[in-house]
């Protein structure tokens, strides 16, 4: 049941997302391929324009991407969930924790989705354009160097890098559950559910900052100097790493007895 | 053992008590009227049986347990509101009942789609009212279930619809089924009903076999209903 789930959410947020998403690794190719190879007095006004115009719409549409997928996931819970369409869903032989895995493994595919379109879309630039300029064996180059510096950090300092891998994933998951616990809250209020949806997230992400800073004032001494600074110690990177842990567990559990307990479809 | 059993069921959303210590049992083989007046409990009731909401206090049973994912498995149910998403063609709103219920005839729901010339590839947001009225009622009687939950079946559509899918209830149930139809307008209905249950305020004033109360009261359903919910 867990997988049609996830095969209808994708089937519904895919009609918007993949269109953007197509529209962005096609400008991405653009934007190469019209990359002037020089810029000269030889170099007609209207290359460097055409080139331009390319290179806004590319920036435009990272934006755009970047917003319509938040804009999908977010949409695809509320209306599947706590629209109209809950009395369909709800009524699905299928447990209230099936649902919510679904919702957050489809949310996590369109996110990867709009982030795979991103890196090809400027891939393609990168290639294309250094192609046009014969640069391409120095981009060859600097993402062998990136590698290399990247696996002589983990190598060297193997702890600290397991550390920011299992960070960048918590993170990632909590991003999402927060989103979802926030609406759960909202949804609660009797008016203005959507209104109280962002109040929550507002309170929430709020309430994160002070007890991060709260710990990062037990570490460091003075938390926001030393975040402003970089300091971190391996202590502190792994308390915070255990407190979003907590936080994106409580976010699950929280989502889930919303779900399970307060339903209460218009 | 009753098909449906409600055992002091209450559902209260702050001070207000929609439902308040409701007794009933009702057994297979039956088409049932839920009728009463607007907030008197009805969808709160069907929505309790259905696991869209918890009670407040006491029990709701269907085949013997509480609403889970196995119950849901034997309910079918038509919502008053329109649930179906839009940007689905017929075709694709047939393959999500295939999927989810194993209960669900899709040769029975293509003849009855079949039989009003609906095109199984038009989207639904593209749909008249009455026509996504009928496809809805469609998917509800094409599944073989133990009970079926028609909330508001015939309200806002036209009078020839209203006959189609009264004819579509009865001659598609299974013949074991319970069916519970919730609606205000008894006249269209009580031709078809074997059982009535008034609700008022939450509470049920009567559960009665339709036959039995038309020559008790000399008068229809429909007559008897507003004399007792007379404002």
């Amino acid at each position: 049941m867990l997988g049609k789930l996830i095969k209808y959410d994708l089937k519904s947020m895919f009609r918007s997302l993949l269109p953007v998403c197509g529209a962005f690794i096609v400008v991405g190719f653009l934007a190469g391929i019209s990359f002037p190879n020089t810029i000269d007095s030889d170099t007609t006004s209207g290359v460097v324009l055409l080139w331009g115009t390319i290179l806004f719409a590319l920036i435009a549409l990272t934006v755009a991407v970047s917003i319509i997928s938040l804009i999908i996931v977010i949409t695809r819970f509320y209306k599947n969930l706590l629209g109209n369409e809950g009395y369909l869903s709800f009524t699905l032989p299928v447990t209230t924790g099936t649902h919510l895995a679904a919702k957050c493994i489809s949310g996590y595919i369109a996110f990867a989705l709009a982030v795979i379109s991103g890196i090809i879309s400027y891939g393609l630039f990168a290639v294309f354009a250094c192609a046009r300029t014969g640069d391409l064996d120095e981009i060859g180059e600097f993402f062998n160097g990136i590698f290399t510096a990247i696996a002589e950090f983990a190598s060297a300092q193997m702890h600290y890098a397991v550390v920011f891998v299992l960070m960048a994933i918590v993170s990632t998951i909590m991003a999402l559950i927060k989103i979802y616990f926030s609406i759960m809250i909202g949804h609660q209020a009797s008016d203005h559910k959507i209104l109280m949806s962002f109040v929550a997230y507002i309170v929430i992400t709020i309430i994160e900052s002070v007890i991060s800073n709260i710990i990062g004032m037990v570490f460091i001494g003075v938390g926001v100097f030393a975040s402003l600074f970089g300091e971190m110690t391996f202590a502190f990177a792994v308390t915070t790493l255990i407190l979003n842990t907590v936080l994106t567990i409580g976010y699950i559990f929280g989502t889930y007895y919303l779900l399970n307990n307060r339903l209460n479809l218009e | 053992m009753a098909l449906l059993e409600l055992r002091q069921v209450s559902k209260r959303y702050g001070n207000k008590s929609a439902l308040d210590c409701v007794d009933l049992q009702l057994e297979e083989g039956r088409i049932v009227g839920l009728l009463g007046p607007n907030g008197s409990g009805k969808t709160t009731l069907i929505k309790l049986a259905n696991g869209l909401l918890r009670t407040s206090n006491g029990a709701i049973l269907i085949d013997g347990k509480e609403p889970s994912p196995e119950t849901k498995s034997i309910v079918s149910y038509l919502p008053d509101k329109d649930s179906l998403p839009d940007w689905m063609k017929v075709d694709d709103i047939i393959n999500y009942y295939v999927d989810f219920f194993a209960d669900f005839d899709v040769d029975r729901a293509k003849e009855m789609l079949g039989s009003l010339n609906i095109d199984s590839k038009m989207k639904l947001g593209k749909m008249s009212k009455g026509t996504r009225e009928k496809v809805r009622l469609i998917l509800a009687m094409a599944r073989k279930s133990k009970i079926y939950f028609l909330d508001e079946p015939i309200a806002g559509v036209d009078p020839a619809a209203r006959d189609y899918i009264l004819k579509t209830i009865i001659s598609n149930y299974e013949p074991n089924a319970l069916v519970i139809i919730s609606t205000h307008l008894i006249a269209d209905v009580e031709n078809v009903l074997d059982e009535a249950v008034f609700l008022r305020e939450g509470h049920v004033v009567l559960h009665q076999n339709v036959q039995e109360l038309i020559e008790e009261k000399g008068k229809s359903l429909d007559g008897y209903f507003r004399e007792v919910f007379a404002c």
